[in-house]
């Protein structure tokens, strides 16, 4: 159960000694509560309340990472069944499945697709995260071939599908420093896939024909010592499979109850032939509540709009996105370029940075840290006026870039032009369009003139 | 008088009479009728909280309340600041942050929001012992209400009380205010610990 400030503060040291970044335990203490702060930050708590409040504080739905390095990606860790009640913490990994049945060819374009389809939206690097590498055969040195193939042409997340141990073994003895998913243990395997995933440290799903079941197998692999565990409950339809999901996320954060408290990973791939279909069903599992969603390819039309969705659904929806800060080149400028600036909204940025590209005139585009508001926003907290915006642009070393001294500031902004005048000696300030749109038709107005 | 207009102009709105119902706990301020109002109204989250304490399960407010108090356990007491007080207070957060702790259906137990007039009532946090866990507040809110405050300390058998609560010109840590309660003879540091 969580515990409130009063109770965790119980277990401080008490003494306001401030080493934690706060003046008070009892601050420390709400902060904790919160989830904002680690106990790690206070060096003199005593071993046993550490204990305790490890225990206490022990996140509802366990996070399971899967893969090194780049690769790797974390999933679980999921405090609240609707995302406006706090945030989605860690998006669903989404993978990629290929057997060791198809033809070598097949594989290889999988795997290229997988490795070339990776977007940049608002500042974020958007990718698939894992290659699930099934047996078909149930030969292991086939498996193992496959395994090998597929870790050398990827840096991704792995996830190693069989039910036979031998045959997991075979794969994990290639790629078990990758840290892989070995899926899965059963009912009939249990014993042998929990002594796999203890030896090689790797984390491991259970699949399970029902919830009990699965309940169960968390159980066993809880007693052999295995924490990182994924489940799969099972179902292959859409409405049992969906079902699934619910329960388990109501049972593991309104019940507190711990067999339950793992990620899980769901199959699109095997719930129909259809890919439009599959597609569709992936996102929903991406909203409610899958882990990981394995689908059967990753074609750009399929995985990009459910890359958006995950992007869209795992914000923080209570702040807003923010873009670094900073001088952005657009269409190759030189010092004769105009220069614009802006607010570091990501939608504004986006917007902006778009539209200037359209507009084929190179420039600067200059983007301020507002703490991620938008232009009015911004303007209306006091955080893009006249000499905050002077500030930054003398700071931000557009200055030696560019011979020309005029700033475009947005249409919005237009009464902070006069401030900026007084503040910016020597910058003539130019009005801007409000709305977006209007960028390219200014931008080139303004060439023209100057060609005048 | 407000809510009651409220109501009568808009009978869905949000001011809704409740009744109170059996009384569960007389001390706490815990009656059966507002329970039942706030499990429902909370959809479930909720099934109880204490009219009357700070310390144990204490009611929400809506996060535009005039002041938070907060425990402060070091001086066995509470302290209060006022929304208009933008300097740190001795429980090492300042209004806005203990502002997220208090507000929009939040219960944090030592935390609660409450009106400036609601110091100097009766049942202001009677559970905890009341107004004479009053330890510290700002001064420009000691001056406001300066005459209300006394008035109930009097009542309270502790007329200088108001001279006993320290304010930011004393400190604003525990560590330098506890030293004045002291000095000063505080009721509150003599009082039964106030979190157990
Ligand atoms: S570092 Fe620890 S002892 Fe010091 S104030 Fe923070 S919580 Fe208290």
């Amino acid at each position: 159960m969580a515990l409130t400030g009063i109770q965790i503060f119980k277990l401080l040291p008490k003494t306001n000694c401030g080493k934690c970044g706060v003046p008070t335990c009892l601050a420390f203490a709400m902060n904790l509560a919160a989830g904002k702060v680690e106990l790690i930050a206070c060096p003199f708590v005593s071993e046993e309340s550490k204990a305790q409040l490890a225990e206490a504080s022990a996140p509802p739905i366990r996070p399971v990472t899967i893969g090194t390095g780049t690769g790797a990606f974390k999933v679980g860790g999921e405090t609240v069944m609707f995302r406006h009640e706090k945030k989605f913490e860690n998006p669903t990994g989404i993978a990629m499945l290929v057997t060791d049945t198809m033809p070598e060819s097949e594989v290889a374009a999988r795997i290229e697709r997988f490795n070339k389809n990776v977007y940049v939206r608002v500042g974020v690097k958007l990718h698939a995260d894992a290659v699930a590498v099934k047996s078909e055969s149930d030969n292991a040195a086939k498996f193992g071939k496959l395994v090998e193939t597929v870790t050398k042409a990827t840096e991704g997340g792995l996830i190693l599908m069989s039910e036979n141990p031998e045959v997991l073994a075979a794969g994990l003895k290639i790629c078990a420093t990758r840290k892989p998913l070995i899926y899965a243990a059963t009912k009939a395997n249990a014993a042998a896939v929990a002594q796999l995933a203890k030896e090689h440290s790797c984390p491991v799903a259970v699949k399970g024909a029902s919830l009990e079941e699965i309940a169960e197998l968390t159980a066993v692999m809880n007693q052999a010592g295995i924490k990182d565990i994924v489940i799969d409950a099972g179902a292959r339809t859409v409405k049992q499979a969906f079902q699934d999901e619910i329960i388990i996320r109501g049972a593991a954060l309104q019940k507190k109850f711990k067999p339950l408290g793992y990620p899980t990973i769901t199959f699109p791939c095997e719930m129909t032939a259809n890919p439009l279909k599959e597609a569709l069903i992936a996102s929903m599992f991406v909203a409610k509540y899958a882990g990981i969603v394995v689908l059967s390819d990753l074609k750009g039309e399929v995985l990009f709009p459910l890359l958006v969705e995950r992007l869209n659904i795992f914000t923080d929806p209570q702040r807003p996105l923010a873009t670094t800060p900073g001088i952005y080149e657009i269409n190759n400028p030189n010092e004769n370029s105009p220069v614009l600036i802006t607010t570091n909204f990501s939608l504004t940025y986006f917007i902006v940075s778009g539209e200037i590209e359209t507009s084929k005139v190179p420039s600067y585009l200059l983007i301020m840290d507002t703490e991620g508001l938008s232009v009015l926003t911004a303007w209306a907290a006091g955080k893009f006026g006249a000499d905050l915006m002077a500030a930054f642009v003398k700071k931000s070393g557009i200055g030696d870039k560019v011979k020309t001294r005029r700033l475009i500031i947005p249409g919005y902004s237009a009464s902070e032009s006069g401030g900026l005048e007084e503040d910016l000696k020597g910058w003539e300030i130019l009005v801007g369009p409000r709305e977006g749109s209007l960028i390219p038709a200014f931008l080139r107005n303004l060439k023209n003139q100057d060609k005048k | 008088m407000d809510c009651k207009a409220s109501y009568e102009i808009n009978p869905t709105g949000p001011n809704q009479p409740v009744p109170k119902g059996e009384t569960i706990d007389a001390k706490l301020g815990q009656w059966k009728g507002v329970n039942e109002f706030l499990f429902k109204a909370s959809r479930g989250k909720f099934d109880h909280y204490n009219s009357y304490s700070l310390v144990n399960d204490p009611m929400t407010t809506c996060g535009c309340c005039e002041c938070i108090a907060a425990v402060l356990p070091l001086c066995n007491g509470i302290m209060t600041v006022n929304r208009e007080y933008t300097g740190m207070t001795p429980s090492g957060m300042k209004f806005t942050t203990l502002a997220g702790t208090i507000g929009g259906g939040i219960s944090t137990p030592g935390f609660v929001g409450h009106g400036k007039y609601n110091i100097c009532q009766r049942k202001f946090i009677r559970a905890d012992g009341g107004l004479l866990r009053m330890v510290w507040m700002p001064k420009m809110l000691k001056e406001e209400i300066g005459d209300r405050l006394k008035a109930r300390a009097t009542e309270l058998g502790v007329p200088n009380l108001v001279d006993m609560i320290a304010d930011e010109t004393v400190g604003t840590s525990e560590e330098e205010i506890i030293a004045f309660l002291t000095e000063k003879g505080h009721p509150a540091l003599t009082m039964p610990p106030i979190i157990e």
